[in-house]
C-alpha cells in the first residue's frame, strides 16, 4: 500500500488562496517530484497532504482513507514528513532524535523494544548517522543534522515518505547518496516518495513523474521525460535549458541562463 | 565513546544509556531521603540522627520527640518536598513546552492569578464560607481562572500559538500583579503585612492539613506528566515536527497546562509564591543531564523537593528569625544557578 489521492483541494491562508483546485494521484514505489517558484505552494500541498494544514474545500485519501478523518498517530505510522527546517531547540542526543521517529509506532506498546531498536539502526545506517549517534544534535553541521532529520524520518518505518527540499544543506557528495537512498527506498521497500525540490538536473535524474504547480495551480504533472522539456521549465521558472536523453540517466538537463523571452519580473 | 558500527553497538549503547539513567535517578533518591532524614534533625529542638530514626521506627517512646517528629517536622518536609517538587516539574514543563529558557510557573501569569485570589481573600476576611480554607482556596481557584483567561486570549481560529500563550500570560500576571498593589494600597496595615509576607512564600505552619490539601493536585499534576514524559520530548523538538510524528500537539499542551496549573495553585494554596525555583532547578538538571524527559521529570521532582527542604532549613535555623523561605530560594539560587551556567559548556538553546 502507500497510495496518496488528492482531490480538487483548495487551501488559503486567511485571504489568500495559496492552492487552487489540485488533484493528483500517486502510489507505492513511485518517486514524484514537485516543482515550481518560491511561494507557488509545494509546500503547503505536503502540509495539506499530511493534514498539519486543514484543506478548505476538496479532500486528501491515504489508502483510500480521508486522512482529515485520521488521528496525527495513524496518519504518522503512514506518513512520515521531513521538513525544511533541522532546527530542535534542546540538545538531543542524535540517538534520542532518531528514536523519537517511533513514537507513533512504538507509543502503544510502551518502552522501546527490539523493533524500534532494528528500525533506528536501520535508519540510522542508511542514512550514516550510526558515528553521530551519541553526539549532541547542535554540534552537527546543517548537512549532518539533514541527515538525522532523515534518519529520524525513515525510523518511523512510514509507507510515504514527503521531503521538502530534502538536499538543502547537503555537500554534493550527500546529496547524491540521499537521493541513491530515496530511490532505493522507493524500488525496494515499495515506499511512495514525494520530493519538493529547486533542483531541475536531480529531479530530472530521480524522479519517475513531476509535476509542476504554478501560482497555486497545478500546471503539469506526468512523467519526467514528458514534463521535464524546456517550453514546460521556461514557462514555469523563466530560464532557457537543453534537455537531452542520456542513456546512463535517463534525462539530462543542461541549464543556459535567463530566458529573453520571459522574466521573473512578468 | 568508541564508533558504532553494528546493531550490537546501537543495543549496548542503548542499554548503557538506560543503566546511566537508573544510576542517575537512584543516586538523587537517594540524596533527597538522606537530606530528609538530615532536615528532621535541624530545628529548635536538636535531634540526634539515632533519635529521629528511633522515634521513626517506634524504638524510642518519648511524647516531646514523637511531636516534634510527627507533627512538627515530618508534615513540614513533605510539603517542602512536593511543593519545592511540583514548582520545579512546572518550570520544566513551561520551559519545554514553550521552548522559552524564561518560562516559569510565573510566566502564565498563573502565580500571579493565584498571589491577587490569596489577597482578596485576606483583604476581605480570611473565614467566610470556606473557613480556614479561603486563603488557599481563593488561590488555588485564581489560579485556575488566570489560566482559563490565558488560553481563551491567546486563542484564535488558527489554534493557539505557543509566543501568543506566552505573552497573554505576562500581559494578565501583569495586570494581577497590578491588583495586588492596588489591594496592598487601601488596605490596612495588618492585612498589608499578611499579603506582603504571603506573596514572599513561606512554609511556616504546614501541618498534615496542608499537606492533604496539596497532596492530590501535585500528584495528579506529576502522574499527567509523567504519563506524556514521550510526547513532551517530542514537542520540546519542536511542535510541527511532533505533530508530524503522530503527536496531537493541541491537546497534549492543553493536557500540560492543566497539569501544571494543578501544580501550581496546590503549591501556592499552602506555601505562597516561592519564586526562582521552577526556573532554576530545571535548568540546572538540563544543564547536567540534557534535554531527556525521561531523566528531567523524576531528577526536576526529586531534586526541586531536595532544594526546597534544605532551602526550608537554612531559613528557619540559620538565622537568629525565620526567613520567608521565597526570599531564600532567590538569595541562594541565583548566584548557583550562575555559577552552574558558568562552569557548564554544554549549550542547550538554540
Amino acid at each position: 500500500m502507500g497510495s496518496i489521492k488528492v482531490e480538487n483541494v483548495d487551501f488559503s491562508y486567511a485571504e489568500r488562496q495559496i492552492l487552487y483546485d489540485i488533484s493528483l494521484e500517486a502510489n507505492a514505489g513511485e518517486v514524484v517530484g514537485i516543482l515550481g517558484q518560491n511561494g507557488c505552494g509545494k509546500t503547503t500541498l505536503l502540509k495539506c497532504i499530511n493534514r498539519s494544514l486543514k484543506t478548505n474545500s476538496g479532500d486528501v485519501l491515504l489508502d483510500g482513507e480521508n486522512v482529515g478523518e485520521m488521528s496525527r498517530k495513524n496518519i504518522a505510522k503512514k506518513i512520515a514528513f521531513v521538513t525544511q527546517t533541522t532546527n530542535i531547540t534542546f540538545a538531543f542526543t542524535v540517538f534520542e532524535t532518531v528514536m523519537m521517529g517511533r513514537y507513533a509506532c512504538a507509543g502503544d506498546e510502551g518502552n522501546t523494544n527490539e523493533k524500534d531498536l532494528r528500525a533506528v539502526y536501520e535508519a540510522m545506517k542508511d542514512t550514516e548517522t550510526l558515528k553521530f549517534a551519541d553526539r549532541y544534535i547542535n554540534e552537527l553541521s546543517g548537512g549532518e543534522r539533514k541527515r538525522v532529520m532523515i534518519a529520524r524520518a525513515l525510523a518511523q518505518e512510514p509507507e510515504i515518505l514527503l521531503l521538502d527540499e530534502p538536499t538543502l544543506h547537503l555537500d554534493i557528495n550527500h546529496q547524491f547518496d540521499l537521493l541513491e537512498l530515496v530511490r532505493k527506498l522507493a524500488r525496494e521497500k515499495n515506499l511512495l516518495i514525494m520530493i519538493v525540490t529547486h533542483d531541475l538536473v536531480f529531479a530530472s535524474r530521480y524522479c519517475d513523474r513531476v509535476m509542476i504547480i504554478k501560482d497555486g495551480k497545478l500546471h503539469h504533472l506526468g512523467s519526467t521525460k514528458d514534463i521535464m522539456i524546456p517550453d514546460n521549465i521556461e514557462e514555469t521558472f523563466y530560464i532557457e535549458t537543453e534537455v537531452s536523453e542520456d542513456s546512463r540517466f535517463g534525462i539530462n538537463i543542461l541549464l543556459i541562463g535567463k530566458s529573453k523571452n520571459n522574466s521573473d519580473d512578468k | 565513546m568508541a564508533e558504532l558500527n553494528s546493531f550490537e553497538d546501537l543495543r549496548e549503547f542503548e542499554e548503557t544509556s538506560r543503566r546511566k539513567t537508573v544510576v542517575i535517578v537512584s543516586s538523587v533518591a537517594a540524596l533527597a531521603v538522606s537530606t530528609f532524614i538530615c532536615a528532621m534533625m535541624v530545628g529548635n529542638y536538636h535531634l540526634s540522627i539515632s533519635q529521629v530514626f528511633g522515634v521513626l521506627f517506634g524504638t524510642i517512646h518519648d511524647g516531646t520527640m514523637e511531636y516534634i517528629i510527627f507533627e512538627v517536622r515530618l508534615p513540614r518536609l513533605l510539603c517542602c518536598f512536593i511543593v519545592g517538587a511540583a514548582l520545579s516539574l512546572s518550570g520544566l514543563v513551561m520551559q519545554s513546552l514553550f521552548k522559552n529558557p524564561m518560562a516559569s510557573p510565573s510566566v502564565l501569569g498563573i502565580s500571579s492569578g493565584a498571589a491577587f485570589g490569596a489577597s482578596l481573600a485576606l483583604a476581605f476576611g480570611v473565614g467566610g464560607f470556606m473557613g480556614s480554607l479561603m486563603v488557599p482556596g481563593m488561590a488555588f481557584i485564581f489560579c485556575f481562572l488566570t489560566m482559563g483567561v490565558v488560553y481563551m486570549l491567546a486563542r484564535t481560529k488558527y489554534g493557539v500559538a505557543s509566543n501568543t500563550l506566552l505573552l497573554a500570560g505576562v500581559a494578565m500576571g501583569a495586570f494581577f500583579n497590578g491588583l495586588v498593589s492596588l489591594l496592598q494600597y487601601v488596605v490596612n496595615d495588618d492585612v498589608l503585612s499578611s499579603i506582603v509576607y504571603w506573596t514572599m512564600g513561606s512554609l511556616n505552619g504546614c501541618g498534615w492539613s496542608s499537606f492533604a490539601l496539596a497532596i492530590a493536585p501535585l500528584a495528579i499534576g506529576m502522574i499527567i506528566v509523567f504519563i506524556l514524559i514521550k510526547e513532551l520530548n517530542l514537542i520540546s523538538a519542536g511542535e510541527e515536527q511532533a505533530a508530524n510524528m503522530g503527536v496531537n500537539v493541541v491537546n497534549v499542551r492543553i493536557i500540560l497546562i492543566i497539569a501544571t496549573a494543578l501544580m501550581v495553585g496546590g503549591s501556592v494554596a499552602i506555601s505562597g509564591v516561592i519564586g526562582f525555583v521552577g526556573l532554576i532547578v530545571p535548568h540546572i538538571f538540563r544543564m547536567i543531564v540534557g534535554p531527556n524527559h525521561k531523566l528531567l521529570v523524576p531528577l526536576c521532582i526529586v531534586g526541586g523537593g531536595i532544594f526546597m527542604i534544605v532551602m526550608d532549613t537554612i531559613a528557619k535555623s540559620m538565622f537568629s528569625i525565620i526567613l520567608p523561605v521565597g526570599v531564600l530560594t532567590s538569595l541562594i539560587g541565583a548566584p548557583f544557578f550562575i555559577y552552574v551556567m558558568r562552569t557548564r559548556k554544554k549549550e542547550i538553546w538554540e
